[in-house]
């Protein structure tokens, strides 16, 4: 009997002493764990993916990312949305070593060299198909033969016609092959200042990337094909009369000024029934259907027999060649490119001629235009052709936007030539 | 009259709880686990709490010093950046802006390269920096909505200060031309120092994200439960956390000031949250102490079960035997102390059940003795008389040796039928031995010697009735022949106790023959010896069990009879003497 009361005594003992120690040791390690909540205690890779989307689009994509988690376990895509801080940003984190593994790309000549050629991934990959793409948008995204970048979206540039302003004015909807002058006869009747309606809007501070189209489709260009030369390109009297085909249709009130500093967007003027025509890309496409707009698109016009040229809006995703998991990196470039992140994609267009077959996209007429307007993409834009094309750009633009304001386009061209001989590589 | 009732009920109470060997070992464990417990509780709390309490402060000191490096830094940035700004516009070398809102070639190329400028002055987290004329024309990108801008109330502060000075603060942004919710800001806004007109009344406007300087304080509010307040150089509160509460003094607070610019930072948390994980852990450890002293009770109450059983069997077994059942004995399993216990109680009930047992024969026989002494009783007057009669008839008839004869045995019969008094003094019993001695020499003639050596001081001591006769009949009837021999009597005193020795020189006896005589033969009265055992018997009776009779006897040696016995006085004894 003593000897179990004495047993009893040590196992209470025992109890107390390992309880407590319990208590402690639990304690200890909820301290310890809010402190190595920093870390990836998993082991996990994190991957940086930086998109200039935001809004829907942005949502799109964290949803991309999320498929490519699943499909990969132990990978997190963390999706850094710089939105309209884009190339600031990406700059700066360039410039600190520090950039995202994979990132948004348009301007491959600015960063090309920060880029990883994706050359070799894409030739040992067998999965890879590259004639499934279209393949003018690899044009778009390599660099002295090199691809930089796989294509994920796209678009085209077309013009939205509102039905029921054509309607009201008795107007027929336009059709493909129309010409410029048709553009202009349309904008013209459809213009009614005294209600504050008119034909199309036109930003008054254009991108000149955006103007390529018109001036190609007139013969013209801003740049010679080798890149070297924009005298009698950028001034050349089919450049400038395309140009002044926009400052025309402001003269005669057939146009107004939208989207500048303090004023509403076109998107939204456009909506608000009070443009006929507005020229854009696939991005207001869906708002227009959401606000109930009964608008059509046809492809841009023409001038005259010459065809029609269109410039594409392409986004790529490219990987970084500070990464330090570009291997992980490439494949979710190629989850990106692939057709089941392409359906994801309903902010632009898919980039796989196997999706657009099999969504029927061909078929949808308000879809179709931006595929008719891809195969008329085949010139390449000057940004591509000269690395000085940032500051050739500048006056261009001084030029284009004084246009807008009423000023003589051949004057401000010859300027702008002039003040851009010296980026000129002889 | 209360504090009666009071001290009652405790002294209940007390009784019960010391009455109960259960509740006393209960309480003994709960003791004995508790002291540990409390220390060893004590000990984890302390520590743990001190830990938990040091890494919230190194958290929060964390937080507060990566809220003030952030802030430092970005208003430091948008300074540099500002003064910067400001140079370049003062420097006519610099730019020309000629019209407040360009509309020529030479203008946009000027708005370009400015724009330029502003461009490579953003940081990572640059919002924007513009240049915004009194119109509401701006420098700087595309997305910024003037209009909204000049209604925004932090604007129509910073449109207030005077040349020189600069605004900064928090706000959130919501001039801009998009369907994000308004992003948190810090901004700076400097009035431009310009000797052209053209710029006269524009502002400079520098927006910093203030997302991860906010996520730290949004650290410090939801983590940590701070009050936070920032104010700024004129003691201007810029930020104040939103909370219905009024700061208390019990507050753990914490300021920090940036001294560049005389901000100040003040964290403030409530003394009770502050000190929330150790009162988590304080109630963690009073709860494992709850359970334990639930343990302590029930291991007390299992260890404690057996014992105070076996205890309670004990007493129960001690309650029967009170009740005269001692025939009882307990079961002994185990040898610890109870078992010894238990093990002592039942010789102990044993030896009660032999004593009483002992005791109801002694009783027995003396009841049955005292029967026998009626018995005898029954007319000795009839036989004195007649004796007393033939004895005169004897001296009437001068038969002067029958008188004597009579009148020798008429006192020892006297003595033999006297059953007034048990104890008697030697001086007496010796005279009723002479008495017999003078019977057997009428009987037998002068065959026989007595000698009797007895000092004078023993004569007092008491003996019981008729101790000696028996043994003199035993020697006349079966050591002596015809009654010849030597008898010797002597009494001794031994100090404490007397000892009489009675010896003669006649045959003698077996050393079995001896032992036989000492044993009882009541069932055989006719047996020789009754008369010595008889002896034996009522020493032991009158005076205890270690004294009596012994015989030492050979054959044709003699025998040598022993009495040994307290000494006892007649005043000592006054009921016997009475």
């Amino acid at each position: 009997m003593r000897k179990i009361s004495l047993l009893a005594m040590i196992l209470v003992l025992v109890s107390a002493f390992s309880l407590a120690a319990c208590s402690n040791s639990s304690s200890g390690e909820k301290a310890s764990g809010g402190s190595g909540e920093e870390k990836d205690g998993k082991g996990n890779t994190t991957l940086r993916f930086a998109t200039w989307d935001s809004g829907e689009a942005l949502k799109i994509q964290q949803d991309i990312a999320k498929k490519f988690e699943e499909k990969n376990p132990g990978v997190k895509v963390q999706v850094e949305a710089y939105g309209d801080g884009f190339d600031q940003k990406l700059a700066a984190s360039f410039g600190a070593k520090n950039p995202p593994d994979m990132m948004y790309m348009w301007n491959f000549p600015a960063y090309s060299e920060s880029l990883e050629p994706l050359d070799a991934y894409l030739e040992g990959d067998t999965e890879m198909d590259m004639d499934d793409f279209y393949q003018g948008l690899f044009n778009y995204s390599s660099m002295n033969g090199k691809i930089y970048g796989m294509p994920a979206g796209f678009t085209t540039r077309v013009v939205y016609y509102n039905k029921d302003l054509f309607d009201a004015a008795n107007v027929p909807y336009p059709k493909d092959g129309w010409t410029w002058d048709d553009f202009q006869q349309i904008a013209k009747k459809l213009s009614d200042p005294s209600k504050k309606q008119y034909g199309v809007g036109i930003v008054p501070e254009p991108d000149t990337y955006d103007l390529q189209g018109l001036v190609w489709s007139n013969g013209g260009s801003f740049i010679s094909n080798d890149g070297k030369e924009v005298k009698g390109y950028m001034n050349s009297p089919k450049t400038i009369e395309s140009i002044e085909i926009l400052s025309n249709l402001l003269k005669k009130k057939s146009a107004v000024l939208v989207g500048g500093k303090n004023q509403q967007s076109g998107d939204d003027i456009f909506k608000a029934g009070k443009i006929a025509m507005w020229e854009s890309g696939i991005w207001p496409l869906a708002g227009f259907k959401e606000a109930k707009i009964n608008f059509g698109t046809v492809e841009v016009p023409s001038f005259g027999a010459k065809p029609a040229k269109g410039v594409i809006a392409s986004s790529a995703v490219s990987v970084a060649k500070d990464s330090k998991h570009k291997e992980l990196a490439y494949k979710f470039v190629k989850f990106y490119s692939s057709a089941e992140a392409i359906k994801m994609r309903t902010a632009d267009l898919p980039v796989r001629i196997s999706v657009v077959k099999e969504m029927n996209m061909e078929q949808d007429l308000l879809i179709s235009p931006f595929y008719k307007m891809l195969e008329r993409s085949t010139d390449t834009p000057a940004f591509l052709l000269n690395s000085n094309w940032n500051e050739i750009n500048r006056n261009l633009s001084a030029a284009v936007n004084a246009v807008m304001l009423g000023q003589d386009a051949e004057k401000l061209l010859n300027k702008a030539v002039q003040d851009s001989e010296k980026y000129m590589k002889k | 009259m209360r504090v009666e009732v009071i001290k009652n009920m405790t002294k209940k109470i007390k009784n019960q709880l010391y009455s109960s060997f259960r509740i006393k070992l209960m309480l003994f464990f709960i003791v004995v686990a508790l002291i540990p417990l409390l220390l060893f509780g004590y000990l984890s709390y302390q520590k743990s709490s001190t830990i938990v309490n040091r890494q919230f402060n190194e958290y929060e000191n964390f937080a507060v010093t990566q809220l003030e490096n952030q802030l430092e830094n970005t208003i430091n940035q948008m300074f540099v950046v500002s003064n910067d700004i400001h140079q370049y516009l003062s420097d006519p070398t610099l730019i020309v802006i000629k019209e407040e809102i360009p509309r020529t070639y030479e203008g946009f190329i000027e708005k370009k390269n400015f724009e330029r400028f502003l461009e490579a002055h953003k940081t990572f987290n640059t919002k924007g920096i513009y240049l915004i004329t009194s119109s509401g024309y701006y420098y700087g990108g595309n997305h910024l909505n003037s209009k909204k801008l000049f209604q925004m109330p932090f604007w129509k502060e910073a449109s207030q200060i005077k040349q020189g000075e600069h605004w900064i603060g928090f706000y959130h942004a919501d001039h801009y031309d998009s369907s994000k919710p308004p992003e948190p800001m810090i901004g700076l806004v400097l009035p431009i120092q310009s000797q052209y007109g053209i710029l006269k009344g524009s502002k400079l406007l520098i927006e910093t994200n203030a997302e991860e300087l906010f996520s730290y304080i949004t650290y410090l509010e939801r983590d940590v439960h701070a009050f936070v307040t920032i104010d700024n150089e004129v003691g201007k509160v810029i930020y104040r956390t939103e909370a219905k509460r009024e700061p208390l003094s019990s507050d753990v607070v914490r300021v920090k000031n940036i001294e560049a610019y005389g901000w100040k930072i003040e964290i403030r948390v409530p003394k009770k949250l502050f000190y929330q994980s150790s009162a988590v852990i304080f109630n963690y450890t009073l709860l494992g102490i709850f359970f334990l002293i639930i343990l302590a009770i029930l291991l007390a109450i299992v260890f404690s079960a057996p014992l105070a059983k076996r205890i309670r069997k004990l007493k129960e077994s001690m309650e029967r035997v009170s009740l005269g059942e001692l025939q009882t004995q307990i079961p002994v399993k185990e040898h610890d102390e109870i078992g010894k216990l238990t093990i002592s109680f039942n010789q102990m009930v044993q030896q009660i059940k032999e004593l009483i047992d002992e005791i109801g024969e002694t009783e027995r026989l003396k009841r049955q003795a005292e029967l026998r002494a009626f018995h005898y009783q029954i007319n000795p007057h009839l036989l004195f008389n007649t004796l007393n009669s033939i004895q005169w008839k004897a001296r009437l008839s001068n038969a002067k040796e029958v008188q004597q004869m009579i009148y020798h045995l008429t006192e020892v019969l006297h003595e033999n039928l006297n059953f007034s008094d048990e104890l008697i003094s030697l001086k007496k019993e010796l005279d009723t031995i002479r008495h017999y001695l003078k019977v057997q020499e009428i009987r037998y003639g002068h065959m026989f010697e007595y000698q009797e050596r007895v000092s004078p001081e023993c004569l007092e001591f008491l003996i019981p009735r008729l101790s000696l006769q028996p043994l003199f009949e035993n020697i006349f009837f079966h050591a002596f022949e015809d009654g010849q021999g030597i008898i010797e009597l002597t009494i001794e005193d031994k100090s404490d106790l007397l000892e009489l020795t009675l010896s003669d020189n006649g045959k003698g006896m077996s050393e079995k023959t001896a032992l036989n005589l000492l044993n009882d033969h009541s069932s055989n009265e006719k047996a020789r010896g009754i008369g010595v055992y008889n002896v034996d018997q009522r020493l032991k009776l009158h005076f205890g069990s270690e004294y009596g009779l012994t015989i030492e006897s050979e054959p044709k040696c003699g025998t040598t009879f022993k009495i040994r016995w307290p000494k006892r006085r007649v005043n000592n004894d006054q009921s016997h003497s009475s």
